[in-house]
């Protein structure tokens, strides 16, 4: 579900508590549920283990809360190559885009080569979705014709986000 | 809208448009100068008969000088009106542009008015020396010729009053421009139906004719002359629709084009040529009555040049109510042009150039006009022979005939020549025509 | 020079003091079927008529079937613009007083072939596109997608080495524009010409074989979809 990769996200502008992650992330999705700090902790121990973050504070005393963590250098090539790699065009991919895409805005990051390999990824399943099937029968079109319609759905909400994001990085300039 | 804006939206844009506005201006200044000669032939008191004409010095015939003068005004006003006409793309996009932002149809009718105004008082102003011009000229001809009294000072208070009126009855033309409002394209009927129905008027007109050239019917002008009307309504729109599927079976791209547009515009053509042939026939009459009577020894009741003047004011009536419809057909060929830009853009890019979407306007223009032209002269000169030959069947008519037929092969030439230069002033539509930008339009 | 189809190197055009494209480059081979797609204003049928040779870019070249613009006399680029560029617009725009039969021949018939020739040709693509029952009737006499047919008719009857088109669709219903791609695509096929489409339409594009996005006059990625 990317939750680990949007960990990286929220520690790349520099360490933080966990407290701070869950808190991150309830603003970034405010209308999502909020994450749990049991799952926040479980994220950043795997993460810990997998050499993407750090320790760089430890509290003398008190439990984990009191844990200052950080990205390390692979943990930042981690993320930014999620940044870039397009979701496959699969019925639950859009929730990963919309978290890469949100990930995109917060950490600063260039959207435009993900923005190249997303559509290209997503205009090729079209492409394969509407040149006819052997096996045509009578419903299995409309079947194809859905989910060709919702990938260009997802497409056009991807331009539209990232028109703006750069109108945004144009005005703040 | 304050009156800057106004300004500034109504002056001439572009080149094309700048040609519309020189047109109208010398349009309405030759109508200034006819009404300022007008209004000075009715203001003379008792003229020297030695010094004018026997037009002004004749009482009865002074009304018929003071009429001339307001139809030729009338014929200057309805070629400036055509030149009204003579819109182009750029200025229907900016026009449409205005209603888009939010101008209402009368701001645009103003704009419009504003426009035709403008252009109107400019002539109107111009007219006043023009006027003096002519009349000084005028005092130095012989005195058959001196039809025009010298200018007195009670012109210089009409000229002003003259230029405003002018102004005003161009903004009001100016303002009532259909173009300007709706560019709806208009509906055509069933070719088969309205064949037949002027094929009949056309029938009706040559009975009428060849009934007032019967030998005991009297010959009443009128009847002859509403006879050729008749005809010539009713047979030019089919004759126009027939020579338009000739050219478009023709395989010739750009006479494909014309003959299309001929075909589909056949009536108002029709009706355009129906007055060039009328116009060709009082010049053709005007042609045949001058030359019988300078050949024939006939006795008179008043002198030779007289009669000429006579002539040649009908004559030079018939010319401008024939530019008159020239303008109109042209002003027809660049509507038609704006309506279909779009489409010719697309064929420009398919190679067919503005150069030769000109050479279809003026096969368009050139061949129609110069056949009505010449056969209109010889039918008047025909139909004046014929009732000489009737009148005092001694006389011998054959060399003026000769001269009737070379005259309307003279004039056709010339009538083919003037249509091939007007069709020009539409270069500038045609460029504008054929514009990428207009790709972008339905 | 090259065999490409086309090929635009470093193109500039600007609209008096609108500069719309800045320097775009692109290759197309022949058969190829390219989307350009972007943002309204980026510029892209901007660079459709620049590489169809309506518009003379200010700087860089144009080469249509290995011939660059630039160094041709006007009456040679539009010959060459003839023959090797068809386009077909959003909205068809047939001449209005002519049948659909005597608008496809037209440009056989600018080129200057024999007018009985010129429409069997003519006759022989609209039965392709699947309006040869309306031939002689006139464009105001038919619907959009017939008209759009002739059009996609009278762009291929030259043979030329690319067709362009300027959102096709656009004018169409969404089960009327699918129809006119896949009759765009494989007729273009056919006729063994390449397709540039511009269009910004996500379902338009997909039928390429490349997307080019532009962005305020520039290329901002060229992928592959095929």
């Amino acid at each position: 579900m990317a939750t680990a990769e949007l960990v990286l996200g929220l520690l790349s502008a520099g360490p933080a508590h966990g407290y701070d992650v869950k808190r991150g992330h309830d603003s970034w999705f405010p209308d999502s549920r909020p994450l749990a700090f049991g799952q926040v902790y479980a994220t950043l121990g795997r993460l810990e283990r997998d050499e993407l973050v750090e320790v760089v504070d430890r509290a003398s005393e008190g439990g984990p809360e009191r844990t200052v963590y950080a990205l390390t250098p692979k943990g930042r090539e981690h993320l930014s190559r999620w940044l870039t790699e397009p979701v496959e065009p699969t019925p639950g991919g859009v929730d990963e885009m919309v978290r890469k895409v949100v990930a995109t805005i917060r950490t600063g990051e260039d959207a435009s080569a993900y923005l190249a390999r997303q559509r290209a990824t997503y205009l090729h399943r079209i492409r394969e979705l509407k040149s006819p099937a052997p096996e045509d029968d009578s419903s299995s079109w409309l079947v194809r014709d859905y989910v060709a319609l919702h990938l260009d759905a997802d497409l056009r909400w991807l331009d539209r986000a990232l028109d703006r994001i750069t109108e945004q990085k144009e005005t703040s300039r | 809208m304050t009156l800057t804006t106004l300004i500034t939206l109504a002056r001439p844009k572009s080149s094309t448009d700048r040609r519309r506005s020189t047109l109208l201006v010398a349009a309405v200044a030759v109508a200034g100068v006819f009404l300022l000669a007008g209004q000075r032939i009715v203001r003379l008191g008792s003229p020297d008969s030695a010094t004018y004409s026997s037009y002004l010095t004749e009482d009865g015939l002074r009304p018929g000088v003071v009429t001339a003068a307001v139809l030729l005004a009338a014929a200057a006003c309805a070629l400036a009106f055509q030149a009204l006409r003579l819109g182009t793309a750029a200025r229907d996009r900016r026009l449409a542009a205005l209603r888009l932002a939010g101008a209402t149809p009368s701001q645009v009718r103003l704009i419009g008015a504003a426009e035709a105004g403008l252009s109107g008082l400019f002539g109107g102003v111009l007219a006043g020396p023009l006027y003096f011009a002519v009349a000084a000229v005028v005092q130095s001809l012989p005195q058959v010729g001196r039809v025009l009294p010298a200018p007195a000072p009670g012109d210089l208070a009409a000229w002003p009053v003259l230029a405003v009126v002018l102004a005003l009855v161009a903004a009001s033309s100016g303002g009532l421009l259909r173009r300007q409002l709706s560019t709806e394209p208009k509906i055509e009927p069933d070719r088969r139906v309205w064949q037949g129905r002027y094929v009949t008027i056309g029938a009706v007109g040559t009975i009428l004719v060849v009934l007032s050239l019967m030998p005991h019917s009297p010959v009443l002008i009128f009847v002859q002359a509403a006879g050729v009307l008749l005809a010539a309504s009713g047979f030019a729109p089919v004759a126009v629709a027939a020579y338009g599927r000739r050219l478009e079976r023709s395989g010739d791209p750009v006479r494909m084009l014309a003959g299309g547009r001929l075909l589909h515009t056949a009536r108002s053509v029709g009706r355009m040529l129906a007055l060039l042939v009328v116009c060709g026939g009082v010049v053709g009459a005007v042609l045949a009555m001058g030359l019988d009577h300078q050949l024939s020894e006939r006795e008179l009741t008043a002198s030779g040049d007289f009669i000429y003047t006579g002539l040649g004011f009908v004559a030079l009536l018939s010319l401008f109510a024939a530019l008159a419809a020239g303008v109109a057909m042209l002003a027809g060929a660049a509507d038609d042009l704006l309506d279909q830009r779009s489409q010719l853009a697309a064929l420009n890019v398919f190679g067919m150039g503005a150069a030769q979407v000109l050479r279809s306007v003026r096969i368009q223009l050139t061949g129609p006009a110069a056949v009505a032209v010449g056969a209109g002269v010889l039918i008047g000169g025909g139909l004046v022979c014929f009732r000489q030959t009737r009148m005092d069947p001694a006389t011998d008519t054959s060399s003026v005939m000769v001269f009737v037929v070379v005259a309307a092969g003279v004039v056709g030439v010339l009538a083919w020549l003037l249509a091939a230069l007007a069709s020009g002033v539409l270069s500038g539509q045609v460029r504008d025509a054929v514009d990428p930008a207009n790709l972008r339009t339905t | 020079m090259t065999d490409a189809a086309l090929e635009i190197q470093r193109v500039e055009y600007a609209y008096r003091r609108d500069v719309a494209l800045r320097g775009v480059s692109l290759r197309v081979d022949p058969g190829e079927i390219v989307a350009v797609t972007g943002p309204s204003g980026c510029g892209k049928s901007t660079l459709l008529h620049c590489a169809a040779g309506i518009l003379r870019p200010q700087a860089g070249t144009v080469a249509l079937a290995g011939r660059n613009l630039a160094e041709l006399s006007e009456a040679e680029r539009t010959r060459v613009r003839r023959t090797q560029a068809g386009i077909v617009l959003q909205f068809g725009q047939l001449v209005p007083d002519l049948s659909l039969q005597d608008n496809v021949a037209l440009p056989l018939l600018l080129e200057g072939h024999d007018a009985a020739a010129a429409r069997r040709a003519a006759l022989g693509w609209l039965e392709r596109v699947g309006v040869a029952a309306d031939n002689e009737a006139l464009p105001r006499e038919l619907s959009g997608g017939q008209n759009q047919r002739a059009a996609v008719a009278r762009a291929l009857v030259t043979g030329p080495a690319v067709v362009f088109a300027d959102e096709p669709t656009g004018s169409l219903d969404s089960r009327a524009g699918e129809q006119m791609m896949e009759l765009l695509v494989s007729s273009a096929g056919d006729g063994g010409a390449a397709l540039v489409i511009v269009t910004h339409d996500n379902l338009v594009a997909a039928y390429a074989d490349r997307e080019v996005r532009l962005r305020d006059g520039v290329v901002q990625h060229e992928v592959r979809l095929s």
